[in-house]
């Protein structure tokens, strides 16, 4: 990500982030206090907003400016988890970690979700049932393979322990670390909780990498 | 798994997840579609009856007038004729080369506010309504004696008459205050079968019977001494009581393209003034007055049209606001735009062609029993199959459901896209 600027038309908050970048590999965690910009800053790596200047490459492409471009690649080279998994409640547990690849360019592999969903610990009972009847943890769980399941270069993961106490929160991330190294991916994880940032081999603040202009401030 | 598969099952687990809400919307286009057919078949079920009040008759003939008056007095037996035709100027019609039969009515008398026509026994046999429908006798038989009458069904129905019972007919038209030909009463010797046109306020007596019964009148009142009914009879076994002239004539010609000739023929006739109509010009020219329901039903038929598709969008933006955050997952996974207006737009086109289906499938199984009912009832024949005025309107429908889902689908791409995550700053 170099020289990159960003600021939403309504409210006058900008951002901008002169250079930060991530290793095939490498797994680094973003902190900042609420606010700050982190889910804009994951916003603009994953396509999800478009930058107003500047330039962003993921997987060694760059990130095209037509929103279905960078829906392309978001989905064929970027897994995303959220803050609150995001299943699509009515649908089955097998068919949401697939989901993905109904909008990518790789094949939707049911065997390989079977897969994934078994190393990561979802018995196959489940696999039929909608996500609503999921428990926290086999939620995280199915989030964690859905954004595996396109063998993504970066994988995404927005304050995804907010929601658990301290053991299920160690489990989920234990899972996670395992999970992305086993896919070879890079991880970016942002949160508020500087407690998660000592798991990490790297931990940045957002204030040293990015420039924020909150409304009514001058840069 | 193919991906086209992967999003049937999105689009399928969707629906189903909402089916309470969506089966609702899909029963209020079932329920408009069916109004608007019923409607619909209602409307050109009531032009077509009226269009077939009678069928098979190829010239209506009466004394100079006006078609749509001709029509009314001569098939519809209202109002009056203002002239006759003369037994002569018939007989010169019946001599006409391409005339193939006649069928004589006279007019002026009534029952009981119904009205009486003297006419032939060719009136049972070629009289025709609806798609070559002929009447029917119900009970009895046509006429055999002199004074016999044969009733219409709502005749005989309101003044709950049988065979064998007397009648007195009066001496011109309306219920009451006139002289009544009480000298010579007759007997209802047959019943028609119900057919929804006028012929079923009818009482049916023969020419002979219609002369008889004015053998002694006079300037309009009737000779102090009349005639004896056994006089009579034998008069009219010698053929003494031929008729001097009669109201109307329906005319049948030898092939379509006599018609025309007849008519000019008939129109010319240099003896006396005389009108042949050709009966669709002239219920053509009279349903112009008299089909404003038509037209008001017609409105209404618009009317459902713009309800279901104004619900049906209404539900399916209200729907949206709830359907954010499903949405937003949906691009955050990576679903281009176009894939999620794809997801929205068969969605709603899928609802709405389910509702059409269900709506079209109840009028289809409902009208031969309803159509049964109307047909002995009201006389309406209801068209059987699928007009293609119908099939182009519910494909509208179906349609304009597609274009109403863009809507959704556009607001849907202006959506901010972390909205609805759940993420924070």
């Amino acid at each position: 990500m170099y020289d990159v600027a960003f600021r939403y038309p309504g409210t006058g908050f900008a951002l901008s982030v002169p250079h930060y970048t991530l290793d095939t590999g490498e797994a680094a965690f973003l902190r900042g206090p609420s606010g700050s910009g982190k889910t804009t800053l994951l916003g603009l790596a994953t396509g999800l907003l478009a930058a107003d200047t500047g330039e962003i490459r993921v997987a060694g492409r760059d990130m095209p400016s037509r929103a279905a471009g960078r829906d392309r690649l978001r989905a064929d080279a970027i897994g995303v988890i959220h803050q609150q998994f995001n299943l699509l409640p009515y649908l089955d547990t097998l068919s949401n970690v697939l989901l993905p690849a109904a909008f990518g360019r790789g094949a939707a592999d049911p065997a390989r979700a079977v897969d994934l969903l078994e190393r990561l610990g979802v018995q196959s009972a489940l696999h039929g049932a909608p996500a609503r009847a999921l428990s926290v943890g086999q939620q995280q769980r199915v989030a964690i393979a859905r954004a595996l399941i396109g063998t993504p270069r970066l994988i995404v993961a927005d304050e995804p322990t907010s929601a658990l106490d301290t053991e299920a929160r160690d489990a989920f991330l234990d899972l996670l670390f395992e999970s992305a190294r086993a896919a070879g991916a890079a991880l970016l994880m942002v949160s508020h909780d500087p407690a998660i940032g000592r798991r990490f081999a790297r931990a940045d603040d957002l204030r040293d990498i990015a420039r924020i202009q909150a409304p009514g401030q001058t840069a | 798994m193919t991906r086209l598969r992967l999003l049937a099952r999105l689009v399928g687990a969707s629906l189903w997840s909402r089916r309470l809400a969506i089966s609702l919307v899909a029963l209020a286009v079932a329920v408009s579609t069916i109004l608007f057919l019923s409607v619909e078949r209602l409307r050109t079920g009531a032009w077509e009856s009226f269009a077939s009040t009678i069928s098979g008759t190829d010239l209506i003939v009466g004394g100079r007038s006006g078609g749509v008056q001709l029509m009314l007095y001569s098939v519809f037996r209202i109002g009056n004729a203002t002239n006759d035709i003369s037994w002569e100027s018939v007989e010169d019609i019946v001599a006409l080369d391409d005339v193939d039969w006649i069928v004589p009515l006279s007019l002026g008398d009534s029952h009981r506010g119904y009205r009486v026509v003297a006419t032939a026994d060719a009136y049972f046999e070629r009289y025709r309504y609806g798609r070559g429908l002929s009447l029917e006798i119900e009970q009895g038989a046509r006429f055999d004696d002199l004074f016999d009458v044969v009733l219409g069904a709502e005749v005989a129905r309101a003044l709950d008459y049988e065979i064998g019972d007397r009648i007195v007919i009066a001496h011109g038209l309306g219920a009451a205050g006139l002289v009544r030909h009480d000298d010579l009463p007759f007997t209802v010797s047959g019943i028609l079968a119900r057919t929804g046109t006028p012929a079923d306020h009818s009482l049916h007596i023969s020419l002979e019977a219609m002369t008889a019964i004015h053998v002694d009148w006079a300037s309009g009142a009737r000779a102090a001494h009349t005639t004896p009914a056994e006089v009579l009879r034998a008069r009219a076994a010698e053929g003494d009581l031929a008729p001097n002239s009669v109201t109307a004539l329906l005319v049948g010609t030898t092939s379509r393209i006599a018609v025309f000739r007849t008519a000019r023929a008939i129109n010319e006739y240099p003896e006396e003034p005389l009108l042949a109509v050709l009966p669709g010009v002239a219920l053509q020219e009279l349903w112009s007055v008299v089909g404003t329901a038509e037209r008001a039903l017609a409105a209404v038929s618009a009317m459902v049209v713009l309800t279901a598709v104004v619900g049906l969008v209404a539900t399916l933006l209200a729907t949206l606001e709830q359907r954010r955050r499903e949405i937003a997952v949906l691009r955050a996974l990576g679903a281009r735009p176009g894939i999620v207006a794809g997801l929205l737009v068969v969605e709603s086109g899928l609802v709405a062609l389910v509702g059409v289906l269900v709506g079209l499938l109840t009028v289809l199984a409902a009208t031969p029993v309803a159509g049964a009912w109307l047909r002995a009832t009201y006389g309406l024949d209801l068209p059987v199959g699928l007009s293609l005025r119908e099939a182009l309107v519910l494909s509208g429908i179906v349609v304009s459901a597609v274009l109403a889902g863009l809507l959704p689908a556009w607001r849907a791409y202006r959506i901010g896209l972390s909205d609805g995550l759940g993420g924070g700053g």
